[in-house]
């Protein structure tokens, strides 16, 4: 059989990703004023904490145009609001549940924890992001007019 | 918990009518709420305060068009300030358990009676049939099905159809007796004004014979389980699936668990301008009106899964016949065994989205350490 044609190369995933205030927002910041290279496919959504997410506006995100979602928050134990990643931990799980049933790969969903000082971690994480998401080419939803 | 017959002469719907009368004569509840025929025919729910007026009630209707639980978080959502008695399927008693964890049941004045139940037709099927309600509670007693009638899907994969919270219990599987079971404080109650006896005994195959419905059940749950994942095991299946549906809402207003009051999808977020309904045309060429179909089913698994008690109200309620229970069910499961949750076991197990453990979920959630 012939190699597979590779559809992808040509295709520039779109990313949002949400991120709390107190950790990986500022990790963002930090990978930016250190000059950290990364793809400039990701918009960023900020929020307070990773525990103001709902999965509604993750999965809106997917069916409106983003190929891949990225969570950041504080490290387990560092929460600025103590408990908020562990509440987001429970709801991206749910959410991988829901993502199997429905066919929809896991990897176009992530939750990273990612602190402040963690700059050079931000950008590795939007090259992965990216990366994979390019491979796996457009989000499944996003260009179905039935859905 | 003390245990005794009812006497009922081979009828279990008049032993437990008997036992209701008792309790509103004797002033052990003030009004009850029961499952009821109407005059006009088709069975609803009632709340009753006259002990002269019980003749309406069909503890074991053939049919559960309203779920229990959800009525009750209407009559309790505040304290109805007089001795309520609740006669509740297991399934409506789980809801009933959840809602009470959710601020949706205020309990205090609450008597919980739950019965064994042998399973409900769906409402339209069953008018279709011109079967009588009481007859067709008396076939489905004796684990038959009324004829030109089904049980519902989500009764025929149910597993936990015994009676198995409440503070008083009916049992019925495992041979013609009725027995009762109740907490010690109601059963000293009972026994004081003379309503019932507890002799001990309760009906001496009940444990085997629930063992067996179960064992039937999560058979029969598997095996639709892989059935609807062969028939929707993708996307493209599964929009197909749900391609009828309309957004009405009538899964998610009738399910007891899906308590809030305004709906995210009934909010302004999702009242769309209408030049984002352009945006959406343009940018793929065509669009899907009602939009946003799967978004609600995925939303709705999302935030109340954890919780689902499987009573399949989703599915007497959808007017398009989809399999919402089949699908609601399915997640459910996955989800709870994660959080190695029961929905409705118990008032001392947290709702798994209103707790967490430090040290959890690292491969589920995908976050790692
Ligand atoms: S009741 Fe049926 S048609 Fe209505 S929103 Fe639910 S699944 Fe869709
Ligand atoms: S989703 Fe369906 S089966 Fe589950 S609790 Fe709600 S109405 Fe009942
Ligand atoms: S403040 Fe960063 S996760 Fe809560």
């Amino acid at each position: 059989m012939a190699e597979p044609a590779k559809t992808n190369e040509n295709f520039e995933p779109r990313i949002v990703a949400f991120l709390c205030h107190w950790c990986t927002y500022t990790g963002a910041d930090l990978a930016g004023t250190t000059r950290q290279q990364y793809p400039p496919n990701v918009r960023v959504v900020h929020l307070m904490c990773s525990g103001a997410i709902d999965v509604v506006y993750v999965l809106k995100a997917l069916m409106d145009g983003a190929d891949g979602v990225l969570i950041g928050g504080c490290h387990p134990g560092d929460c600025h609001y103590q408990s908020g990643n562990f509440k987001a931990r429970r709801r991206v799980s749910i959410l991988n549940k829901v993502l199997e049933q429905f066919g929809i790969p896991r990897d176009r969903v992530w939750l990273r924890w990612i602190s402040a000082s963690e700059g050079r971690k931000f950008a590795e994480t939007i090259r992965e992001i990216t990366a994979t998401v390019k491979d796996m080419g457009p989000a499944e939803f996003k260009e179905q007019w039935d859905v | 918990m003390k245990i005794g017959t009812l006497p009922n002469g081979g009828d279990a719907i008049k032993a437990a009518n008997e036992l209701f009368k008792g309790l509103l004569e004797k002033g052990i509840v003030e009004e009850l709420m029961a499952p009821a025929v109407q005059p006009g025919g088709s069975c609803s729910l009632a709340l009753f305060a006259d002990a002269e007026r019980l003749d309406p009630i069909l503890p074991w209707a053939p049919v559960m068009p309203v779920q229990g639980g959800r009525a009750l978080s209407k009559l309790a959502f505040t304290d109805p300030g007089v001795k309520t008695g609740v006669v509740l399927r297991p399934c409506e008693a789980r809801a009933s358990v959840e809602l009470i964890k959710l601020k949706q049941i205020v309990p205090d004045n609450i008597l919980f009676i739950t019965v064994d139940c042998p399973g409900t037709c769906e409402v339209a099927a069953f008018k279709a049939s011109g079967v009588d309600e009481v007859e067709g509670a008396k076939t489905l007693l004796s684990g038959k099905v009324p004829e030109g009638n089904n049980l519902r899907t989500a009764c025929s994969i149910c597993e936990n159809p015994a009676a198995e919270v409440g503070e008083i219990r009916i049992h019925i599987f495992g041979g013609g007796d009725v027995a009762i079971e109740a907490e010690d404080e109601v059963a000293t109650k009972l026994e004081e004004a003379e309503v019932v006896t507890f002799s001990g005994a309760g009906i001496a195959g009940r444990d085997e014979a629930v063992k067996a419905l179960k064992a039937e059940r999560v058979k029969a749950r598997d095996e639709l389980f892989a059935k609807f994942d062969d028939e929707t095991g993708s996307l493209e299946k599964l929009k197909e699936a749900f391609s009828t549906c309309i957004r009405c809402y009538n899964c998610m207003e009738n399910c007891p668990i899906c308590y809030c009051k305004v709906c995210i999808f009934k909010s302004p977020t999702f009242e769309h301008t209408g030049d984002k309904y352009a945006a959406w045309a343009m940018r793929k060429g065509v669009q899907k009106l009602p939009t946003e179909t799967m978004l609600f089913h995925m939303t709705r698994l999302n935030h109340m899964s954890s919780s689902c008690i499987g009573c399949g109200v989703c599915d007497t309620a959808c007017p398009m016949g989809l399999p919402v229970a089949t699908l609601f069910r399915k997640v459910a499961k996955g989800v709870q065994e994660m959080f190695e949750y029961q929905p409705g076991r118990s008032l001392d197990d947290d709702i798994p989205l209103s707790v967490f453990r430090e040290d959890e979920l690292q491969a589920e959630s995908g976050s790692g350490k």
